[in-house]
């Protein structure tokens, strides 16, 4: 028994070794374990806002009065909002057409009497569009003096400047690792079914498992490497507070890269080439991410794609990866989707090693 | 460049596509799936949120606000609490969004017209946390103006062009078609030349009279039909189905298409030579284009709303004309002449690609 084990373990050397060069003798593949995690971190913690910090906005004018005037500069005054001048609403719509400007105030040519503004935003982006006609219209009325009669005092916990970027950064964690590691895993496992070094492999002592192992170990470090990497970046750059344990999100993070692995392993179980793979990796990541709650919250779909968000492992590990980065919760928080995520990875890679044969 | 070379590689390549059903399918069916899942399944407003209140008093006059906060679409009052550490417990387990505290004094406040109360959000998901926040400061207007308040001194008419009934759905599906064209040309095409590359085709092909212009027509040839297929399908799937409306010709949509497949198609080519295996090729193809279309075309997030610094490299990404050609389109029934410059910028992209890939391709070996 001993003497097996031996034996294996001088296999798994072998193997451990062998994967470890494949993967990272080419340069650009150790470019490519490094650099797309972070621009994806880069471009979500910076292109990724619903929110409307600037835009621009035409002004039609026929008035031209002391108190239109006033109300232009209240309206521009936090650098929010750049206004331009249109002579009239057809050259305004032009620049709604053209894309140029965002929204349009519109001063009735009785203004001074009956006191009516015209918003009109472009719907073409409707977020964006809710929030520009919301803004201009409380910062319009307020510099009409406007009083409100119920003052609100708002707080939002968590996240006091409500920036979008504590939201989708930990997130980037779960989407980073599902991509390259379930992609990395097919992409082995094909590539010597492909080649025909499968076949090869069969003809050698080594096992199933030890060959599933020694394809596991280095995508299991390179994830656990990206992590560290994104984590590092997203607490240090984008100062986004970490309030949880590392051994708990190292727990998360494990059992996550399970499901991510398994998924990777069976969609390399029933394809062929490498462009299969590709494919397939495509048509099942993709719902994954979109229904996952990563930017698109799950509360608003319906209940079919909230009954899929309860088997994707994606939407668990991004729920504890918010609350446990925002909220500071633990794994004793949270023992359910620790423990659906545990049952989801197990899961897939048991089915997964059952199919490769 | 002789036509019948062009054709034999070609037919080569849509027989390789044939043969594998399985994959064709997907082929055309991913865009239908996308399409699914944004027009179905992902709306960016908030109905129906579940919220909290602690009510201090239990006058009328608090509980006819909690009553007017319940009738509206956005707000559910899920939940009501004695004290405000229950709701403080129920904002940080996550089962209310939102927390509204109204003071003892409230009623007479109210009356004297300064009352005040407190609203509280979660704020872990910032955009839903600012809608719910704008609707309660709606809401609470509103309540206030019908207890007599003074109205507010301006007439706003607030209008929301292209999109009056305000679904999120309208402005992300004609840019889903986008994101579309982004992974099937240039994903499918990364992987076609590593290939041979790959399984030494290629340098059996050396041999062979081909020059490298035929070898690079007839391998994205089949690929411009396929994406053209998805473009029909997704415009029909679009309007039929989502009911979005198409507003502008259909002819401008698959002219405009047809260009930006060109363009993926080029993208897509280059990356495969530049890589030479399919592995690589399939990683450098998700970063160059899927992740610009999704992120930096404006297709969920505005380019209007970026850093600055940001803003300028979308002016390198060509999936961010695209999708403001496809929006203009489909909702706003302008056509590419009035957005010409969009055009413009595309054919220049087209060019640049073109002149890389084909130079680029001088190192396979093949005839020039």
């Amino acid at each position: 028994m001993i003497a097996l084990l031996a034996e294996s373990a001088i296999r798994l050397r072998a193997l451990f070794r062998k994967e470890f060069r494949q993967l990272l003798r080419d340069p650009r593949m150790r470019f490519f374990v490094v650099v797309p995690p972070l621009i994806q971190l880069l471009v979500f913690g910076y292109a990724a806002s619903y929110d409307v910090r600037r835009a621009d906005i035409g002004v039609v004018d026929p008035v031209r009065s002391e108190q239109t005037r006033a109300l232009l500069g209240a309206v521009t005054a936090d650098g929010t909002f750049t206004a331009f001048a249109f002579a009239d609403m057809r050259d305004a719509a032009r620049a709604i057409d053209r894309g140029t400007v965002r929204a349009v105030l519109h001063f009735s040519p009785g203004f001074d009497h009956d006191q009516r503004v015209q918003l009109i935003a472009d719907g073409s982006d409707s977020n964006s569009a809710l929030m520009i006609v919301g803004q201009l219209a409380q910062s319009l009325q307020r510099a009409a003096g406007a009083t409100a009669p119920i003052a609100i005092e708002e707080r939002a916990w968590f996240n006091p400047n409500l920036e979008d970027r504590w939201f989708f950064v930990p997130g980037i964690i779960a989407t980073v690792l599902l991509i390259s590691t379930s992609m990395l895993i097919a992409m082995a496992v094909v590539r010597e079914r492909e080649i025909g070094t499968l076949e090869r492999m069969m003809v050698t002592p080594v096992a199933r498992i030890e060959f599933l192992l020694g394809k596991i170990a280095p995508v299991v470090c390179i994830g656990i490497f990206d992590v560290a990497l994104v984590c590092v970046v997203a607490v240090f750059w984008f100062e986004v507070p970490m309030r949880c344990t590392v051994w708990s999100l190292t727990v998360a993070t494990l059992l996550y890269l399970a499901s991510t692995l398994g998924i990777g392993l069976l969609i390399s179980s029933f394809v062929v080439t490498q462009q299969q793979a590709v494919l397939w990796m495509f048509f099942v990541t993709m719902p994954m991410i979109l229904l996952s709650g990563f930017a698109f919250p799950i509360a608003n779909m319906p209940e079919p794609a909230q009954w899929f968000a309860a088997i994707n492992p994606l939407s668990h590990f991004l729920y504890v990866l918010r609350d446990m980065f925002l909220k500071g919760g633990g794994i004793a928080d949270h023992a359910m989707r620790f423990a659906a995520m545990a049952a989801l990875g197990l899961g897939a890679v048991a089915v997964s090693a059952l199919r490769l044969r | 460049m002789k036509l019948q070379r062009v054709r034999a590689v070609a037919l080569k390549e849509t027989r390789h596509l044939l043969r594998d059903p399985g994959s064709l399918a997907m082929m055309v069916l991913m865009p239908v799936m996308l399409l699914f899942i944004f027009g179905y399944a992902i709306r960016l407003d908030v109905l129906e949120a579940p919220i909290g209140v602690f009510q201090e008093a239990t006058d009328g006059v608090s509980g006819e606000l909690t009553a007017h906060l319940d009738a509206s679409r956005a707000f559910r009052v899920s939940a009501r609490y004695d004290n405000r550490r229950a709701l403080g417990d129920a904002l940080q387990a996550g089962h209310i969004w939102a927390g509204i505290v109204i003071p003892h004094d409230f009623a007479r406040e109210l009356a004297r017209g300064d009352a005040r109360i407190q609203l509280l959000l979660d704020g872990v998901d910032a955009n839903t946390a600012r809608l719910l926040r704008n609707y309660a400061r709606t809401m609470i207007g509103e309540y206030a103006l019908r207890q007599g308040a003074a109205r507010p001194p301006l007439v706003l008419e607030e209008r929301v062009w292209f999109n009056e009934a305000r679904e999120s759905r309208y402005a992300i599906l004609p840019g889903v078609i986008a994101l579309v064209m982004a992974v099937m040309g240039a994903l499918m095409t990364s992987l076609t030349i590593a290939r041979e590359m790959e399984l030494g085709n290629l340098v059996m092909l050396c041999t062979t009279p081909l020059s490298r212009t035929e070898f690079l027509c007839g391998k994205l040839a089949p690929y411009l039909l396929i994406g053209l297929l998805d473009v029909l399908v997704a415009a029909f799937v679009t309007t039929t189905l989502f009911d979005v409306p198409l507003r502008g010709s259909l002819l401008a949509l698959v002219s405009v298409s047809t260009l930006f497949l060109l363009v993926v198609l080029m993208q897509g080519a280059l990356i495969s030579m530049v890589a030479g295996n399919q592995m690589l090729a399939s990683q450098m193809a998700m970063v160059s284009t899927f992740l610009p279309a999704l992120l930096l075309s404006g297709f969920v997030f505005a380019v209007q709303n970026m850093p600055r610094l940001l803003e300028y490299i979308t002016y390198a990404v060509p999936a961010r004309y695209y999708v403001t050609l496809c929006k203009a389109i489909f909702l706003k029934g302008v056509g590419p002449l009035l957005l010409w410059t969009e055009v413009v910028a595309l054919v220049a992209v087209l060019l640049l690609l073109a002149i890389a890939t084909v130079r680029r391709a001088a190192r396979l070996g093949l005839l020039p």
